[in-house]
């Protein structure tokens, strides 16, 4: 391997003949005057020089050549591979042409690729072309992770890629970009998998129920940490909710708003008026129900009704305070009113104001990871009740330490969602994009750090896009959003074109803890998704199994007359737990007829159906 | 437009009016020549080998292609310094090399006219690198001993350039057993055009043979013998082009001369100009071009010597 051709401070042509090159890998420049530069691989091509490209030139012979082969010439000795080479940092001159290229030592290069002790990093994947080192990688680091191939899984072969937990002080938050089948979710199940493995206090929010870690690979069985006791999942409305009466105006305003399509401002008005501090959900959603009642049948009907003589005393009394209800509160505009108690509705429905978020809590304290599963829009209301409670608990302890005082131990933690255009859509406003904003741009200052996933990091809020210090980038096959990638990160043109045509599980990181873009393959997951049964595939099954059920069923009976059907169809129906009137029956014994299952034989009077020969 | 001044023009026109007249076109009728060449030689159809076939008849032993390449600083005489390389190249992988240097700067070849002077180094470069292609060649049978040497360019040149090293190598080939075969891509001789025009001295085989034969076809006549030399030549158009190229090899030899023709054949791409792949490689790979002798004059000729000596002012021209 060789320098050729024309140098810069920055870039270098590398040839070889013996060896193909392949992309990122590392390689050391012989110049001693530069004390030896390190670079990365950044454009790999090979070319032979006697079959030549381009319309000016015949193509030599394929009979030719093949000729030649047979008597011992190997065409493939004249292929020429060549490299382009990005020295790590700018040379003060241009590297000298001619300079012998190899490959470094792994302790020549640790400085640059592990940034973090084995034991403290999240081990997330191995860094792309790194397999060279392998022999001289430190103890220490092998066999740190196994990766998942099309044809399986293999052990490690380069060098792990270790995330520093520590550096997130420094560059809180982290955003995970790629489309669909990018292995983006994959991604975000391991480095879940590693928090939960170094005991950090996670909130997730799961709107796609996707995130358990009850299902071990079998494969990874025997390496694969126990999680048994780091995670914790809860649902909107079952076992976590609001506790109304720590809500503050503010909030319920908020909460109501998020509840559907924003509020009218005569709306929040109502909210104002009519909330109290520690209101219970009962005590304000009686007093809006009474406010209603008491505009719809105005201060009219209710002398009417005090006049009428068969009035109970209790009844009596409750029209007084409806009356007086319509003095305070007369003036609101009853469809506001209504428009509150439409809203309210719809959040107790979705038992939102069942429970308190104390699991949630715990869950954190005890350095748990919590997953929070609900409906998409249910989650967002929830998200911003939520995360501004931790939130400020945290905020309050770091305060009150900083204020010298002894407050009360509330644990740093992260927070992650997929879909994170949702939950801080850029330009549109939803209800937790404000907490989020002020995380990405404080949180660091108290321990409250993001992972955001998105599909479309065009759609996500750029404040907050520009706050996410690493990014991982999987594949991207949208233009506008590898613009937006390449805007927000250092890839270069040659790494964004390469984005549409990543692999899955292949990602660029692009950090400012490396100062530079690392291309890394996510390690396998030690767990997956209860969502991996091919829904054919499960269509399929279950057909099968109620074929084989109902088969079970008619078989005993056979020789089956179409006179008897109507016998028939009722045992099916209360063995197989079915529905079915005779014709559908009917309709099943043919197909089953047609696919050879059963036989059936016709005279001109009787249809028997029968067991096949 | 180019701007081209009339008098250039009208003295172009007057050229090939002059070429018309010395090469009329009812002369070179395709099927008159044909007929007047039957006359003295005869024209045979060779077939294209498989590779397989090849093989059998290599006997696993392998083909080794030879040639040289020479090319000098731009100065002007004696201010210049050329560069010899010669390449024996066998299918199998071996390589020999052999290189050489010449500077009429370090050649007294005191009191001669200047004209003869210019003709003799013409001539010492042409035998430096015919000796050099000799030494390779020669080291390829003492080592390797293939089954054939293929020469880049004919043999006649070699015998003509050096006609010692010639004799002793060619003696070599034959006793190991080596065939040999030369491939030119320009046809010198003027046996075949003395014989058909014999009272038009100016014309060559090379202007005859243009277009008269037909792809895969070889031309054999007793007339081409270069006598006393101890080598055959044929004609062979091998390619789709109009120019056959030709081939020749040792009398001693010839019983393998169908063979030898059929092999240059064989290994000739259609589209080509009608030299085996494997000379253009090895060609290829033994050409000394510009940017290499500049690159090596500036790396190991001493700057003030370079200057003084070599490099001409003409590339300091800037328009």
């Amino acid at each position: 391997m060789q320098v050729v051709g024309v140098t810069t401070q920055q870039e270098v042509y590398i040839a070889s003949k013996e060896r193909k090159f392949r992309m990122n890998e590392i390689l050391v420049i012989e110049d001693e005057a530069l004390d030896c530069p390190k670079g990365e691989v950044v454009e790999t091509m090979s070319y032979n020089r006697l079959i030549p490209m381009g319309l000016d030139r015949s193509v030599v012979d394929t009979q030719v050549i093949q000729s030649l082969e047979q008597i011992g010439y190997d065409i493939g000795s004249d292929e020429v591979n060549l490299a382009k080479l990005r020295l790590f940092s700018e040379a003060p001159y241009p590297v000298r042409t001619g300079c012998g290229v190899r490959f470094p030592r792994f302790d020549e290069v640790r400085r640059l690729l592990v940034k973090a002790s084995p034991g403290e990093g999240m081990a997330l994947g191995e860094i792309r072309g790194t397999e060279p080192l392998a022999e001289t990688l430190d103890p220490d680091l092998k066999d740190r992770v196994h990766l998942l191939e099309p044809e399986g899984i293999r052990r490690q072969r380069g060098v792990p890629f270790l995330f520093d937990i520590q550096s997130m002080q420094q560059y809180p938050h982290i955003g995970i970009f790629g489309g669909s089948g990018s292995g983006k979710s994959f991604g975000l199940r391991v480095i879940l998998e590693e928090l939960m493995n170094l005991s950090i206090p996670t909130l997730v929010f799961d709107p796609h129920f996707e995130m358990s870690f009850h299902e071990v690979v079998p494969e990874l069985k025997e390496s694969a940490p126990p999680f048994d006791h780091r995670w914790t999942a809860v649902q909107v409305g079952q076992e976590v909710g609001i506790n109304f009466s720590h809500l503050s105006t503010r909030e319920l305003i908020g909460l109501i708003g998020a509840s559907g399509g924003g509020l009218s401002e005569p709306m929040t008005n109502v909210i104002q008026s009519l909330h109290r501090r520690r209101d219970t959900f009962t005590t304000f959603s009686d007093r809006l129900n009474n406010v209603a009642q008491a505009i719809e049948e105005g201060m009219q009907g209710l002398k009417k009704r005090l006049r009428e003589e068969d009035l109970t005393p209790t009844e009596a009394e409750r029209t007084k305070d409806l009356m007086e209800l319509h003095q305070q509160f007369g003036s609101l505009p009853l469809a506001s009113v209504k428009g509150v108690q439409w809203r309210l509705n719809r959040l107790e429905k979705a038992g939102l104001f069942q429970q308190d978020i104390r699991r949630i809590e715990e869950g954190l304290e005890q350095g748990r990871l919590v997953v929070i599963q609900g409906d998409s829009w249910l989650l967002q209301v929830f998200s911003t009740y939520v995360i501004t409670s931790v939130y400020r608990k945290r905020r309050e302890y770091r305060d009150a330490v900083m204020n010298g005082e002894e407050g009360v131990f509330f644990p740093p933690f992260v927070i992650v969602t997929d879909e994170a255009h949702n939950f801080a859509p850029k330009g549109t406003d939803s209800p937790p994009k404000r907490i989020l904003k002020e995380v990405a741009q404080e949180g660091r200052k108290y321990g409250a750090f993001l992972m955001l996933a998105t599909q479309r990091p065009t759609l996500l809020d750029e404040t907050i896009t520009a706050q996410l210090n690493t990014k991982f980038v999987f594949r991207t096959v949208r233009g506008t959003d590898i613009a937006t990638l390449r805007e927000e990160t250092d890839l270069t043109q040659e790494e964004g074109k390469r984005l549409p045509y990543l692999s899955s599980g292949d990602t660029f990181v692009s950090s400012a803890v490396y100062g530079r873009t690392v291309f890394v393959r996510i390690r396998a997951a030690f767990t997956h998704s209860p969502h991996v049964t091919n829904p054919f595939d499960e269509l399929w099954s279950a057909k099968e199994n109620q074929d084989d059920r109902v088969i079970q069923t008619v078989r005993d009976q056979l020789p089956l007359f179409d006179t008897d059907l109507m016998e028939v169809v009722g045992r099916v129906n209360r063995e197989c737990g079915l529905h079915w009137d005779v014709n559908r029956l009917k309709q099943e014994l043919e197909r089953f007829v047609a696919e050879g299952k059963i036989a059936k034989k016709e005279s001109p009077f009787v249809t028997r159906y029968d067991v096949t020969d | 437009m180019l701007p081209v001044s009339e008098e250039l023009k009208r003295k172009l026109e007057d050229t090939n009016r002059d070429l018309r007249k010395a090469y009329p076109r009812d002369v070179f009728q395709r099927d008159q020549i044909r007929r007047r060449l039957e006359e003295i030689g005869s024209f045979q159809k060779v077939d294209k080998w498989e590779g397989e076939r090849i093989k059998e008849w290599l006997q696993g032993r392998s083909l080794v292609g030879v040639d040289g390449s020479v090319n000098s600083t731009p100065g002007s005489h004696p201010h210049t310094l050329s560069v010899f390389q010669a390449l024996a190249k066998g299918t199998t992988g071996e390589e020999r090399w052999a290189a050489d240097l010449y500077t009429p700067l370090l050649d007294s070849g005191d009191g001669e006219a200047e004209g003869g002077r210019l003709a003799r180094e013409a001539k010492h470069r042409g035998t430096l690198l015919a000796s050099l292609e000799l030494k390779v060649a020669s080291e390829a049978v003492r080592s390797w001993r293939p089954r054939v040497i293929m020469m880049d360019g004919s043999l006649l040149h070699f015998l003509i350039d050096d006609s010692q090293g010639w004799t002793r190598f060619a003696e070599a080939a034959e006793q190991a057993g080596v065939l040999l075969v030369g491939v030119s891509e320009e046809i010198g001789t003027k046996g075949l055009a003395r014989c058909l025009f014999p009272d038009q001295p100016t014309y060559s085989d090379r202007d005859v043979l243009f277009g008269v034969m037909r792809p895969g076809e070889v031309y054999r006549s007793p007339e081409m013998d270069p006598a006393g030399t101890g080598l055959w030549k044929a004609v062979l158009c091998s390619s789709r082009g109009p120019q056959p190229v030709g081939v020749d090899g040792l009398v001693s030899q010839s019983g393998d001369r169908d063979a030898l023709i059929r092999l240059v054949h064989s290994l000739t791409p259609v589209q080509g100009r009608g030299i085996p792949l494997w000379l253009d490689i090895v060609d290829k790979e033994v050409r000394v071009t510009d940017p290499l002798v500049e690159a090596m004059v500036e790396q190991f000729i001493d700057p003030d010597l370079r200057h003084r000596l070599l490099v001409p002012k003409r590339n300091d021209r800037h328009l």
